[in-house]
């Protein structure tokens, strides 16, 4: 092989140079200020995507909050997060201080237009994060979420909304409950979408035979983990398919060669969320792992994997 | 710093019906398994991808050696109860706050309040205070004879007063009996881990007392490592505002939101 290692995982997107591909899923590591990071050391990830941002404080939904079903967790947090302000105030300077190299994507939420752009404009302004990742797709709470992340009309809106106050690229995290994935990423795109980020939990349920009632507080949850993979794998296909954008997918990657499939399926880089659950140091593995399982796959780097995947796409 | 580790499995004995005890050898001395800690144990079959919350029942940090003490109540703890001698088993720790300890000096007289698998966080409590030379007492209460455990651990490290509801063993009626016969005014720190009804009688009975009242919190755990937001209590007049995985599982009596 012709290249070093390090050139064979970096990865080129919009406001991200990454070193590699990997990165910690929204809500799955809340903003670095984890345990996890006394395990190993986060400068070794490609990036951080942190917790969701919305623009008053969120004490989120009661507990309890996780449940689990074989191969998969739902969970029902309901976007808890101390608000925008709160996050440019403690949050990301902390880990800016601890990690000055690490490129930083700001999750934003909200309820209507309005707040999600006013989320964003203090977060791109505050120049601590790279990019943003549009949540307009989660599962939990009443009001916004996903309403925006269902209707290609307003998922465009809110988009475009963003995108008009935002100084650094916008990735648009879309939700897989929806019969036709394509029309929403296509409305994303028609807002001015820089990226897609695909994809969020699947909305689920678990009853207690005992008492009878759902599992969760909330009633419902997100399903996430490797039970909905190939849900995301399929998803990722198809939108790639049609739409022009780069794409960081996630959805029940836990190893190497998830993330491979993945960028066969049409991924510029990656995020894991539930896996870390099981494994602690599925980070470091995943990015130790991922040079030999490319030579085991005569891929020799990932922008090539890419480029390729892409221009098959574009012939179809 | 919490580390995950392979444990080999030594024994596994069944105490009761459904509770077993585990003893685990890790290949390395154990940092950090303090009183009242918790690990989090990997499902070994690949299906269950959350890690059980389990507490310390017993450790030889220097030796390896880890005990945990659990009731089979779901999915995870009966593929624990099956595993058998030799297997491996992935354990992250050790995790959590642990009981406020560091100001008990020999003579301190503590009490112990607990019951059903709130017992084995306070089965290592009881031995390692009576170690510190503090005078132990221990309230348990179990629903019938047959399911008692861990009984002589209490007696050993101190003075046990045991009650069941129908009165089998010990005394009959339950914790609350024991409580409303206690002289409060006779202890220096209180501990309690068990179901939500105790820790609440425990809470109500020391309110008007001034020593600190420890409670031991459960709750399901997605990380345990302070990362998905998953086990919030409310803690100081705050909203869910505290991880029972990092800021606990141990809370002030008088601090926390039952
Ligand atoms: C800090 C802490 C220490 C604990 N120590 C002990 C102990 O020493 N001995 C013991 O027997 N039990 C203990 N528990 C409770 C123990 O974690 C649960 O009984 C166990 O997780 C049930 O798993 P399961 O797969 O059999 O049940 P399932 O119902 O199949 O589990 C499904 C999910 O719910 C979670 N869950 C279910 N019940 C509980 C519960 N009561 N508390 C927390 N999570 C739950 C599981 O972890 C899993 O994620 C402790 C809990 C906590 C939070
Ligand atoms: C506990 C938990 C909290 C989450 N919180 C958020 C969030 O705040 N914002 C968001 O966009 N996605 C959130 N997600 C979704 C994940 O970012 C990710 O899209 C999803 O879990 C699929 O990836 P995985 O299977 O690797 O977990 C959350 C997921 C979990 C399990
Ligand atoms: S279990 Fe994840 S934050 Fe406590």
């Amino acid at each position: 092989m012709s290249q070093t290692s390090e050139q064979r995982l970096a990865v080129k997107l919009p406001g991200l140079n990454l070193k590699n591909p990997v990165m910690p899923a929204s809500g799955c590591f809340a903003f670095g200020d984890n345990r996890y990071a006394e395990m190993f050391d986060l400068n070794q990830l490609g990036a951080i995507i942190i917790k969701a941002a919305t623009l008053e404080p969120r004490v989120g939904n009661p507990m309890p909050r996780i449940a689990e079903v074989p191969g998969g967790v739902l969970n029902a947090v309901g976007l808890q997060n101390p608000g925008v302000d709160v996050i440019l105030k403690e949050k990301l300077p902390q880990l800016k201080a601890k990690y000055p190299e690490l490129p930083v994507i700001a999750n934003v939420a909200g309820t209507q237009e309005a707040d999600y752009a006013e989320t964003a404009r203090r977060l791109s302004d505050s120049g601590m994060v790279d990019a943003l990742e549009l949540n307009i797709s989660c599962p939990n709470v009443k009001q916004g979420g996903m309403q925006f992340g269902t209707d290609p009309v307003s998922a465009q809106a809110v988009t475009a909304a963003v995108k008009k106050v935002s100084r650094v690229p916008v990735y648009v995290k879309l939700s897989p409950n929806v019969t036709d994935i394509v029309a929403i990423a296509q409305a994303a795109a028609a807002g001015g979408a820089d990226g897609l980020s695909m994809i969020n939990t699947l909305l689920g349920m678990r009853l207690d035979l005992k008492t009878r009632q759902p599992v969760l507080a909330n009633g419902t949850g997100g399903l996430s983990g490797p039970a909905i993979k190939s849900i995301a794998v399929r998803m990722i296909y198809q939108v790639s398919q049609k739409v022009d954008l780069p794409i960081i997918a996630m959805g029940g990657i836990s190893n190497a060669e998830d993330i491979l499939e993945m960028f066969m399926a049409g991924a510029s880089a990656v995020a894991i969320g539930t896996a870390i659950f099981h494994d602690p140091l599925v980070f470091p593995k995943v990015i130790a792992d991922l040079p030999q399982k490319m030579t085991d796959f005569n891929i020799e780097s990932l922008s090539g994997l890419i480029a390729e995947v892409r221009s098959q796409r574009n012939e179809n | 710093m919490p580390s995950v580790k392979k444990f080999l499995l030594v024994k596994q004995q069944r105490l009761t019906n459904d509770v077993f005890q585990m003893d685990l050898q890790a290949a390395a001395p154990l940092v950090g398994y303090l009183p009242g800690r918790f690990v989090m144990v990997a499902i070994p079959n690949g299906l269950q991808q959350l890690r059980r919350p389990l507490a310390i029942a017993a450790v030889d940090e220097a030796a390896g050696k880890l005990s945990l003490i659990y009731r089979v109540v779901g999915q995870g703890t009966a593929q624990l109860a099956a595993l058998t001698t030799g297997e491996q088993l992935s354990i992250l720790g050790a995790l959590g706050n642990g009981f406020a300890t560091q100001k008990l000096v020999s003579g301190d007289r503590v009490l112990l309040v607990g019951g059903g698998t709130g017992l084995p966080p306070l089965m290592y409590l009881a031995r390692f205070l009576a170690q510190k030379g503090c005078s132990v007492t221990t309230m348990v209460g179990f629903r019938t004879q047959t399911q008692i455990f861990g009984t002589q651990v209490f007696a050993a490290a101190g003075k046990l007063q045991l009650a069941t509801d129908d009165g089998s063993a010990g005394i009959q009626g339950n914790v609350g009996t024991l409580l409303a016969a206690f002289n409060a005014t006779d202890c220096q720190q209180v501990f309690a881990c068990g179901p939500l009804g105790l820790l609440k009688a425990v809470q109500q009975r020391f309110a008007k007392q001034t020593m600190p009242v420890e409670l031991s919190l459960e709750s399901r755990m997605g990380c345990g490592m302070g990362a998905c937001a998953g086990c919030m209590v409310s803690v100081g007049g705050g909203t869910l505002n505290q991880h029972i995985c990092q800021e606990g599982p141990i809370f002030s009596a008088a601090e926390v939101q039952l």
